[in-house]
């Protein structure tokens, strides 16, 4: 009786334990672009001042990035983005919260490349939508790197484009992210 | 008649060309030569941000701020800006500092914003995200 006791007490302090020293990874510097090409127009902007924050352990991955801090070449795209099509008055910031499905085949302490699948809630404009994506865990020199590319459509995301300028954007936005992260210290 | 016609139609061409040109190549807002609404220290700010985000985002957001503090951080980002974080007191929901960072304005470089030192910078708000963010910035240490 004692014994299970004390095993299934150890049992608890380790799991405890385990949670508690759950490695993160983390960037304030994380890179975000998106790419619209059509036959008329290509346009692009980026942000360089995304976080990102993944837990080794859980696989719990959480990015989010403010809309206005988006650089267009062009300062009046960069306005219309923001006023009209983001709102980014009314919904400053972009988030996503999800889950790196297959964490356990990364080894955060060894050097490669490790293909991963991640799932989760994409949220802007208002809107929440789960998304699926291939991303790209690399480790080097003690360094840990992530990347992802994927698509939205704006329609998803109650995103209305006038239809002046319907021909220059694409309905399908190619969306880059990228970080270098660093280790979280206790 | 038809001349003057021809004439005025063609000036009200020209000039909506003019116009859309400019509009098309216009550029960035930036800090420079604005009035800042606000002149505060790093820590008050970004106390006011951690108390109520949004009634801050409705005072800052878009708006020239000056802003007084140390610096933690100088790097260059990947367009090529520089970018300087003024270290505060507070910490963000990962127990790591916040800080307020600025995004400098293109070709904007501030020689002495290295670790330690104290700054005065003004920018433009894009709000918080566990730092206050500030884009299109200029030095106003002299």
């Amino acid at each position: 009786m004692m014994i299970r006791q004390t095993i299934l007490a150890l049992a608890i302090v380790a799991l405890v334990g385990n949670t508690l020293n759950a490695q993160k990874y983390f960037t304030k510097s994380g890179s975000i672009r998106f790419f619209s090409t059509t036959k008329v127009e290509d346009i692009e902007a980026t942000s360089s001042t995304a976080t990102c924050v993944v837990d080794a352990t859980t696989g719990d991955v959480q990015w989010s990035v403010l809309v206005k801090d988006f650089h267009f070449e062009k300062a009046l795209m960069e306005e219309h983005f923001n006023e009209n099509y983001m709102e980014s008055t009314k919904f400053p910031k972009a988030d996503f919260k999800g889950k790196i499905e297959n964490i356990a085949t990364v080894n955060f302490k060894a050097d490669g490349t490790y293909s991963v699948k991640v799932k989760g809630d994409l949220t802007m404009h208002g809107v929440t939508k789960n998304i699926t994506t291939d991303a790209t865990i690399t480790v080097k020199a003690g360094a840990v790197s992530c990347s992802a590319k994927f698509n939205v459509n704006p329609d998803d995301y109650n995103i209305a484009i006038p239809a002046t300028v319907q021909d220059k954007i694409s309905k399908s936005i190619e969306v880059t992210v990228s970080a270098t992260l660093a280790e979280l210290k206790k | 008649m038809l001349r003057k016609i021809i004439g005025i139609l063609l000036a009200l061409a020209l000039v909506g060309g003019g116009i859309a040109y400019y509009l098309w190549n216009k550029p960035h807002k930036t800090a420079e030569g604005a009035k800042p609404i606000a002149t505060l220290t790093a820590d008050a700010l970004i106390a006011e941000y951690a108390a109520n985000t949004a009634t801050a985002d409705t005072k800052y957001l878009d708006k020239v701020v000056e802003v007084s503090g140390t610096v933690s951080d100088a790097s260059t980002n990947e367009l090529g800006r520089q970018k300087i974080t003024l270290s505060t007191s507070h910490t963000d929901e990962l127990g790591l500092p916040a800080g307020i960072t600025f995004i400098m304005k293109e070709n904007e470089i501030v020689p002495q914003a290295t670790v330690g030192i104290n700054v005065v910078l003004k920018g433009i708000c894009t709000g918080y995200n566990t730092d206050v963010q500030f884009k299109e910035a200029v030095s106003v240490t002299k």
